[in-house]
């Protein structure tokens, strides 16, 4: 078996006080198991997901999405246009069409269909929040050619607000965290997060955690 | 028969004639937006590439390869009005 010689030991032991676990310091991750679920909209110390920018020593501690009740209204659109070819028979042009012709448009219909409801869920999908153990990050992707990605380092926020307005806010528990920054990037929405209380909560371990670091100089 | 009808036009422009002429439109209109569709899906799939670039996450494949799949059925569907109709 291979001893570990003093030295590397003594730095294993640097390392760990330097940088402590998320779990360490914070009761609402600790209690969260590490999320490997893709299609989630709160995702804790999610598995293999990196970002751009993000540094070597840099941990992704919290993923969010927007919550899935807030998708609900094009899924619904998407469910209406999907029977809407049923009523083509009835349209007096339609008869008149051959049936290779009858046959490309409602092929066509699905495919731009599938191809709008999929463009939406990209979005969905890829407009995310992460905290790490360093910065909050907020990637929204608006079209093809525009993207915007705001990032605040933690010991820079200066205020955290929640909000949960409404009957679905309630019910579903989802709202909007509004982080105030001393940063460029004024302030940074979390919106219509699932959770907003756990998120804030995590919010204030990771600020704590900060002023905890530089108060023992494990600044790095 | 589009061309035809400018080139030789005649009285005798029958229903028939008529019908023919309507569907070659409506063909080359449909050829029209399967290929503003074909671009649209060419977009999806580099959108794609761009936001796996900017955050990975383990089921970029699988959504890639839905986006494939997604461009190759609008360029059947671009053949199948060019050739078939």
């Amino acid at each position: 078996m291979k001893k570990k010689s003093p030295s590397s030991s003594t730095s294993d032991a640097s390392k760990t006080v330097n940088h402590r676990h998320v779990d360490d310091y914070s009761d609402v991750l600790a209690s969260e198991p590490s999320c490997d679920r893709v299609f989630t909209s709160f995702a804790p110390k999610p598995k293999h997901t990196r970002f751009e920018s993000q540094a070597t020593t840099e941990n992704v501690v919290l993923l969010l999405r927007q919550h899935p009740i807030t998708q609900v209204k094009w899924i619904l659109v998407v469910l209406f246009f999907g029977i809407v070819p049923m009523s083509f028979p009835f349209l007096p042009v339609y008869s008149f069409l051959p049936i290779s012709y009858r046959l490309g448009l409602t092929f066509l219909w699905y495919l731009a269909l599938f191809g709008y409801s999929f463009q939406l869920f990209l979005k969905w999908f890829y407009n995310v929040y992460i905290l790490t153990d360093e910065r909050v990050i907020d990637v929204d992707f608006i079209s093809l050619a525009q993207k915007n990605i705001t990032a605040a380092k933690i010991d820079n926020i200066e205020d955290i607000t929640s909000e949960s307005v409404g009957f679905s806010s309630t019910f579903f528990d989802h709202g909007t965290v509004l982080i105030q920054t001393a940063g460029a990037a004024q302030e940074i929405t979390f919106e219509a997060v699932p959770y907003p209380a756990k998120v804030t909560a995590v919010l204030n371990d990771l600020l704590l955690e900060e002023e905890r670091e530089k108060i023992e100089g494990r600044t790095h | 028969m589009l061309f035809q009808l400018i080139l030789n036009p005649t009285t005798q422009f029958t229903q028939a004639d008529a019908t023919g002429f309507v569907l070659a439109i409506f063909k080359w209109m449909l050829v029209i937006v399967a290929i503003l569709y074909m671009f649209v899906a060419v977009i999806i799939t580099r959108q794609i590439g761009l936001m796996h670039a900017t955050v990975s996450t383990p089921h970029t494949v699988r959504l890639r390869l839905i986006s494939l799949v997604h461009l190759a059925l609008s360029g059947v569907l671009l053949l199948y009005f060019v050739l078939f109709l």
